[in-house]
């Protein structure tokens, strides 16, 4: 039975487990979900990662089926918890693949205590966005893939910025000049255009503090450049509020927001480099062959529970379009699951299920102060409390065994971000305004991510990932290189 | 957001229906319309109105010889053949077919007296018409003696508790009405139940209260003599119920028994434990003299005639009895409207004559004001306004009429009362709206004090866009549309027509020909419009001639909107396309006597942009038309800087070598006003005045002098000027900073420069702070003479919180401007502290208070179409948390091509009364 487990590894492309025990090393633990119960001890809960115990040799086919069916509960209800109000998440909207990411998790061999894992993303093209909306008139929601800053909405609304302010402050006396300016859909409009490009590196290292057991930390970094911004004016010339819109707005855009925001510099790119944030992570995980099963020949479970610390580079509220590299100073709880199953040897099939939850965080912040305000350039800044949503990822490949440690692997990928909540520190703006800001509002990615893998004694991952869909996030097509080794 | 290609073709989808052009109401009557009776009924939020006509001739089958149009809908017939008759159901309905006398409303239900007959049948229940109605009778009516009248003179409706019917019946040997035996029938509409269990049923009749007698109403009425025995000289008799003060006005024509009596020709009717009692409106100490309008005593002038008498609840909450006629025989009083003030508290004096220069007495409910009042009754003869006070004085003066005649309609609606005038042009005077008859509806607004007592009206103001005799018409509250009986007979009234909003498609009117919209002023001025500025026939440099500006980019269209036809001013309608005539190098094209349109682009106008803004200007006898626009002024004139000199009387009076000249050096005019001789320039930053004087314009040396502009460093002194208004020395300036006017004993048009005129703040109650468009309602036919006596809607408005207000300001400039010359009106909403008027929760471009409606332009963002908004009627003091969106009609204007993005001030076309409203649209009209 055990070089039944020998093998598992090479034949798992998506989430490589480590190599069986050789030794008669009898391990023992208790599996979340069964914690205490009788089954604690039994053979059929130590197959991969516990040193199997006299009584777990004798184990029956019947338990370690029983214990199937329990640990696959424990998932389902992970994830039909994680759709109730669980989360998980990180700077998704970049739609890089995370340092955890499922797709890329080496089980650690099991005569090594150390593993490295190295994930590199390099951008293939600028990036571009996807934008959705409700629109009134058709009660539809239009889907565009559109340029990066457009990603919120199509243009900008100079006249729609300068509202909510009081008329006795300098925006407001501008807004009051303007009284006679409504927006049309082209006076006061900036289309604004911008070239985005990033790359993603991320390091992890991962220590075994018991047989199945791991401790895991990752550390992200990102370089992203944004350039060539252009801002282009819709405003006709036909009638007195478009000559004063320009005259006093439009005309002089980008200085005019530079003075009305105390410093938002709206007319020049960008460059950094930075660390994200770094994740510290439990992971368990168990691994159950089959082999009375005809297909199903291996089983293999993982539960996992970390933080996420505000180590990344946070969003700089006076730049264009700032990316937080991290979740923005938030420090963030993360929980997830997955199974994988092994067919055949040969056929692999994995769903993994993550949630974050992150904790608010207070600053000094820009914000929406007109409901019709658009999202790229708000004046207002001031302190407040934000409290992002929850985040949930949820992962499902299959792979075939192509030739000795050679595999092909396909994955689908979807994150989700429910809406963020701002409050206010300041009476004089509405926070009932500032959330309906399309930025805070929830966001979603749907990838394909294609591999070629290698597994031996280090594990080599090319891959490619194609963003598709999605909502109000960024559409990053990446190639890039995965590699882990233990020691 | 969807593109605006995708935009614009999905709303203009979406708003294409409201253009109708349809105004006669269907279906055609059977029967030319006689008697007709108007309905009108605040809400909550707004009101309804009906309009009821009946046949004056019998026609078989008839079954609209009762018919209503509910709010401006189609008609719907009142008398089916069957109907459910005194109880019988399927009964075969007496008025089906009828010739019908009389008609009254009690409530909002018909009741009828046929042609030859002396009973009323009343229709208590019309809720199933035309498939059925209830109909009961009251039998042939008494006299007060008891005896069979010989007529029922007049009906009217009254309730309190149930519906009453008030009907004045002449004695058995019709005399005159007044004469023994007259008097005023009381009817009441009962219900019992009959029956008992299953047989349980309801039975309606109409009683004769009072034992079936009528109450005697005759000269010798306590409430209507004074020392004597008066006589009632003629059988006109008119009623007036007040659901507010519970009681009936009654008036007659009546004459004094000599010269050291008095008589009262109105009489206030009370109903008390189904009885009707009647009081005197004044007691008679109060009269005294021949001018009180509604009595006279010890005067050589005996006769007091009251034609017509209705009750006005105004927007400062009080109330005032209105009516047609005064001190004089009944041929003499004809043209003549007024208004004098009802003792409103709930006293023993209630619905009587008020002390008018008696400070009205506010309520408040938890410190919450609820009502004002006239609390003080008229006891001496100081107390009661005459014919000569401008507060009593409706529309400053005559109506435009013989006063030998009668005009055929008025009603009140809310500030304002609608005179109709069936008669067609005539008279030898040619002068406009005073000692000529000119047919239409007619219209003048209250002006009230800072108490909320009337103070002023504003003149006749033709209204309701129609050149007909008018026999009849109404309000209709939800559109702020009219009801008109248009003809030229009276006794063959075929139609019930209504105005409408809309491009006026072929309506004979401003929409082109019955037959051709094409030729029509809304065809012919079809461009996106910055301004469109009405001059009335009264404007200086005009003879018997109105005039029209419309502004576009680079364009100014001259519409001539009226001038002289068969003898009398008349409005131009129909055709505005023959001898239209257009010039591209801004110079005046050749011009004809046919000539109603002319559109001048190019030449100087092109560097001007968008011309935002025009006025007629005046110095003595010359006259220009000057134009203002986003990149300067531009004047029309001739090479030596010439208007025209004397008056014009048409288009082609202009002399041909006028072309736009620009003159000056300006950026973003928004406002021009002409003011004794003086040309005031607004721009967003500056307020010029200037010298008109063809040497300047020629030399292109306008001499300004600056009265406002931005100053460094003075903190809280307006910095973005958006309206400005200028009467005599008293200026107003709207600001993004709030509102300023003239310093205390100042004077706009002679400071000489911005510390002179020292620009003073007036602190409207709770401010939102931009005050941006001003909406003055003058008491002269001078645009410009709001100072005296008149009232100003202040509308502020800041797009930044999405908010805007209106102020209400009575001004009275008399002598040097000082802290009483302007002041605010009474509006409050938390007792004893002064407030806003109307709060819109939103923002609003254009607010403009005109033919008795109250409009509001609102040109919103993210590609909403605009909408030209009426508000609801019955808005008053205390109606601050008014609810915008409640109540309100809204007229949606067609797209064309790009959005549209701008909506200026509405626009009375001062000759037809129709409501002009222009915008990137271009034009509509409501007509």
């Amino acid at each position: 039975m055990l070089s039944k487990f020998r093998s598992t590894r090479s034949q798992h492309p998506f989430r490589c487990t480590s190599t069986m025990p050789q030794s008669s090393l009898k391990l023992r633990r208790v599996c979340i979900g069964v914690s205490g119960s009788g089954f604690a001890g039994q053979a059929i809960l130590a197959p991969a990662y516990a040193p199997i115990s006299a009584a777990g040799r004798r184990a029956t086919a019947g338990a370690r089926r029983a214990y199937i069916v329990v640990s696959e509960l424990v998932v389902l209800s992970s994830l039909l918890l994680g759709f109730t109000q669980l989360s998980w998440a990180n700077i998704a909207p970049l739609n890089f693949l995370l340092p955890d990411d499922p797709n890329f998790v080496v089980q650690l061999q099991s005569d090594r205590h150390f593993q490295f894992e190295s994930l590199n993303q390099f951008g293939v093209h600028n990036i571009q966005a996807r934008r959705d909306f409700d629109d009134p008139l058709t009660d539809k929601t239009i889907r565009e893939t559109v340029n990066v800053l457009q990603i919120w909405n199509k243009d900008q609304s100079a006249l729609d910025m300068i509202r909510g302010f009081s008329a006795d402050t300098a925006i407001g006396e501008l807004a009051a000049k303007l009284n006679s300016a409504n927006d049309d859909g082209m006076r006061g409009h900036m289309l604004p255009t911008a070239q985005l490009h990033g790359d993603a590196f991320s390091g992890r290292a991962r220590y075994r503090v018991l047989p199945s057991l791991t401790v895991n930390i990752s550390v992200p970094f990102y370089r992203f450049k944004l350039s060539d911004v252009q801002w282009q004016d819709q405003t006709l010339s036909e009638n007195l509020p478009d000559l004063i819109t320009k005259d006093y707005l439009t005309n002089d855009f980008t200085n005019n927001v530079l003075e009305l925001s105390g410093g938002l510099d709206i007319k020049n790119g960008w460059s950094q480099i930075g660390i994200g944030d770094v994740m510290a992570e439990l992971r368990w995980d168990g691994n159950f062959p089959q082999p009375a099963r005809p297909i199903l020949k291996n089983v293999w479970l993982s539960v996992r529970s970390g933080l996420t610390f505000p180590t990344g580079l946070r969003k700089n509220e006076n730049q264009l379009f700032s990316l937080p590299f991290g979740n923005d100073g938030a420090m963030g709880l993360t929980i997830g699951g997955g199974i994988d199953l092994n067919w055949a040897k040969v056929f692999h099939g994995n769903l993994n299920v993550d949630f974050l939850e992150l904790f608010g965080t207070t600053r000094a912040r820009r914000f929406k102060t007109d409901v019709n305000q658009t999202d790229l350039v708000f004046l207002a800044y001031e302190k407040a409390r934000l409290k992002p949503g929850i985040t949930q990822r949820f992962n499902l490949g299959v792979s075939a065994q192509i030739y000795r440690g050679w595999s092909l692997a396909v994955a689908y990928e979807h994150m989700k971000h429910h809406s963020d909540t701002l409050s206010l520190y300041n009476n004089l703006y509405s926070s009932e305004i500032a959330n309906t800001a399309a930025s805070l509002q929830g966001w979603s990615t749907h990838d394909i991510i294609a591999r070629l893998n290698y597994t031996g004694r280090a594990n080599f991952n090319l891959f490619y990932k194609h963003p598709f869909n999605g909502r109000h996030t960024l559409l990053t097509n990446v190639v890039g290189l995965e590699f882990s080794v233990d020691f | 957001m969807l593109n605006p290609p995708l935009r614009i073709a999905l709303l203009n989808l979406l708003w294409l229906l409201p253009l109708q052009a349809a105004k006669t109401i269907t279906p055609t009557l059977p029967a030319p319309i006689g008697p007709h009776a108007y309905f009108y009924q605040l809400l909550s939020g707004g009101a309804i109105a009906n309009f009821y006509v009946a046949a004056n001739t019998a026609v078989a089958n008839n079954t609209y010889a009762i018919a209503v149009s509910r709010n401006g809908k189609n008609l719907t017939a009142l008398a089916p053949a069957k109907a459910t008759v005194d109880n019988q159901k399927a009964a075969a309905n007496p008025i089906t077919g009828k010739k019908i006398a009389r008609l009254g409303l009690a409530d909002d239900l018909p009741a009828v007296v046929l042609d030859g007959e002396k009973q009323v049948y009343f229709l208590h229940s019309i809720i199933d018409a035309p498939t059925n109605v209830d109909v009961i009778s009251s039998g042939n009516l008494k006299d007060s003696n008891g005896n069979l009248t010989a007529s029922i003179l007049a009906l009217a409706g009254a309730r309190q508790g149930g519906n009453y019917l008030l009907a004045a019946v002449q004695n058995q040997a019709g005399d005159t009405f007044g004469a023994a035996g007259s008097g005023i029938a009381l009817l009441k509409s009962i219900t019992t139940t009959v029956g008992k269990d299953k047989d349980k049923a309801l039975r309606h009749s109409l009683s004769v209260l009072n034992n079936g007698n009528a109450f005697s109403f005759t000269g010798d009425l306590t409430a209507l003599k004074i020392s004597n025995t008066a006589t009632i000289t003629s059988n006109n008799v008119d009623f007036c119920w007040n659901p507010y003060l519970s009681c009936v006005y009654i008036a007659a024509d009546v004459q004094a028994a000599n010269a050291t009596s008095g008589a009262r020709a109105v009489v206030v009717g009370k109903i008390t434990n189904n009885q009707l009692t009647f009081t005197p409106i004044a007691p008679d100490a109060a009269f005294s003299g021949a001018n009180q309008i509604v009595g006279v005593n010890n005067s050589a002038t005996t006769d007091v005639s009251i034609q017509k008498v209705r009750t006005m609840r105004t927007s400062t909450q009080l109330d005032y009895l209105i009516v047609i006629g005064g001190n004089g025989s009944r041929s003499a009083v004809g043209n003549q409207v007024y208004a004098l003030p009802l003792v409103n508290a709930a006293n023993s004096a209630t619905g009587t004559l008020a002390k008018y220069d008696s400070t009205p007495t506010e309520t408040s409910v938890n410190s919450f004001y609820r009502a004002r009042a006239y609390t003080t009754a008229a006891t001496s003869a100081s107390d009661l306004l005459t014919s000569s006070s401008t507060a009593a004085v409706v529309g400053t003066g005559n109506l435009p009429l013989a006063a030998s005649t009668e005009a055929t309609d008025i009603f009140v609606i809310d500030d304002t009362v609608f005179v109709s005038i069936g008669n067609a042009y005539s008279s030898s005077l040619r002068s406009v709206y005073s000692g000529s008859d000119t047919p239409g509806l007619f219209s003048s607004q209250a002006l009230f004090d800072s108490t909320g007592r009337i103070q002023a009206w504003t003149p006749w103001q033709r209204v309701g866009g129609s050149n007909e005799q008018i026999w009849g018409a109404g309000y209709i509250p939800t559109t702020g549309d009219f009801w008109l009986i248009p003809g030229t007979d009276s006794a063959n009234l075929t139609t019930l027509q209504r105005t409408i909003w809309g491009n006026g498609n072929a309506d004979g009117l401003l929409g082109g020909t019955t037959s051709d919209a094409s030729v029509g002023l809304v065809a012919n001025v079809n461009y996106p419009m910055q301004s469109l500025t009405d001059y009335n026939v009264q404007t200086a440099g005009f003879d018997q001639f109105a005039l029209a500006i419309a502004t576009g980019l680079k364009t100014v269209s001259l519409i001539a909107t009226g001038q002289s036809s068969g003898g009398f001013f008349q409005p131009n309608l129909g055709d505005f396309s023959t001898g239209a005539a257009a010039s591209t190098n801004g110079a005046l094209p050749t011009l004809s006597s046919s000539t109603k349109l002319v559109t001048l682009t190019g030449g100087a106008l092109n560097q001007l942009g968008p011309v935002t803004c025009s006025v007629v200007a005046t110095a003595g006898s010359n006259h220009w038309i000057i134009v203002g626009g986003a990149d300067g002024l531009a004047v029309l004139c001739d090479s030596s800087g010439n208007g025209w000199s004397g008056t014009i009387s048409q288009l082609s009076d202009l002399p041909s070598n006028l072309s736009f000249k620009q003159v000056g050096n300006y950026q973003y005019v928004t406002r021009l006003v002409c003011d004794q001789n003086y040309l005031y320039v607004l721009t967003n930053e500056k307020l010029d005045r200037i010298p008109l004087s063809s040497t300047n314009f020629a030399n292109n040396t306008l001499n300004p002098t600056t009265l406002a502009q931005p100053s460094a460093g003075s903190t809280g002194a307006p910095n973005t000027y958006f309206d400005v208004a200028i009467s005599g020395s008293l200026a107003l300036l709207a600001t993004a900073q709030g509102l300023w006017r003239t310093g205390n004993g100042n004077d706009i048009s002679t400071a000489t420069n911005q510390t002179a005129v020292n620009w003073t703040p007036v602190l409207l109650p709770s401010p939102i702070g931009p005050v941006y468009q001003f909406c003055p309602l003058s008491a002269t036919t001078n645009p410009n003479g709001w100072s005296t006596l008149g009232n100003i809607y202040v509308l502020s408005a800041y797009r930044g919180y999405q908010q805007a207000r209106i102020n209400r300001l009575t001004v009275n400039l008399s002598g040097a401007i000082d802290d009483n010359t302007v002041q605010f009106l009474p509006d409050q909403y938390l007792a004893d502290q002064l407030s806003y008027f109307i709060d819109f929760y939103n923002f609003k471009d254009a607010f403009n208070y005109l033919a008795g409606s109250m409009y509001i332009g609102n040109c919103r963002d993210n590609s909403t179409p605009l909408q030209l908004q009426k508000l609801p009627n019955g808005i008053h003091s205390g109606s601050r948390y008014f609810n915008y969106k409640s109540g309100i009609v809204t007229e949606s204007l067609e797209l064309t091509g790009r959005l549209n993005n701008q909506i200026n001030q509405l626009a009375l076309n001062s000759a037809s009364g129709a409501l002009m409203a222009s915008g990137s649209f271009g034009l509509r009209v409501g007509e």
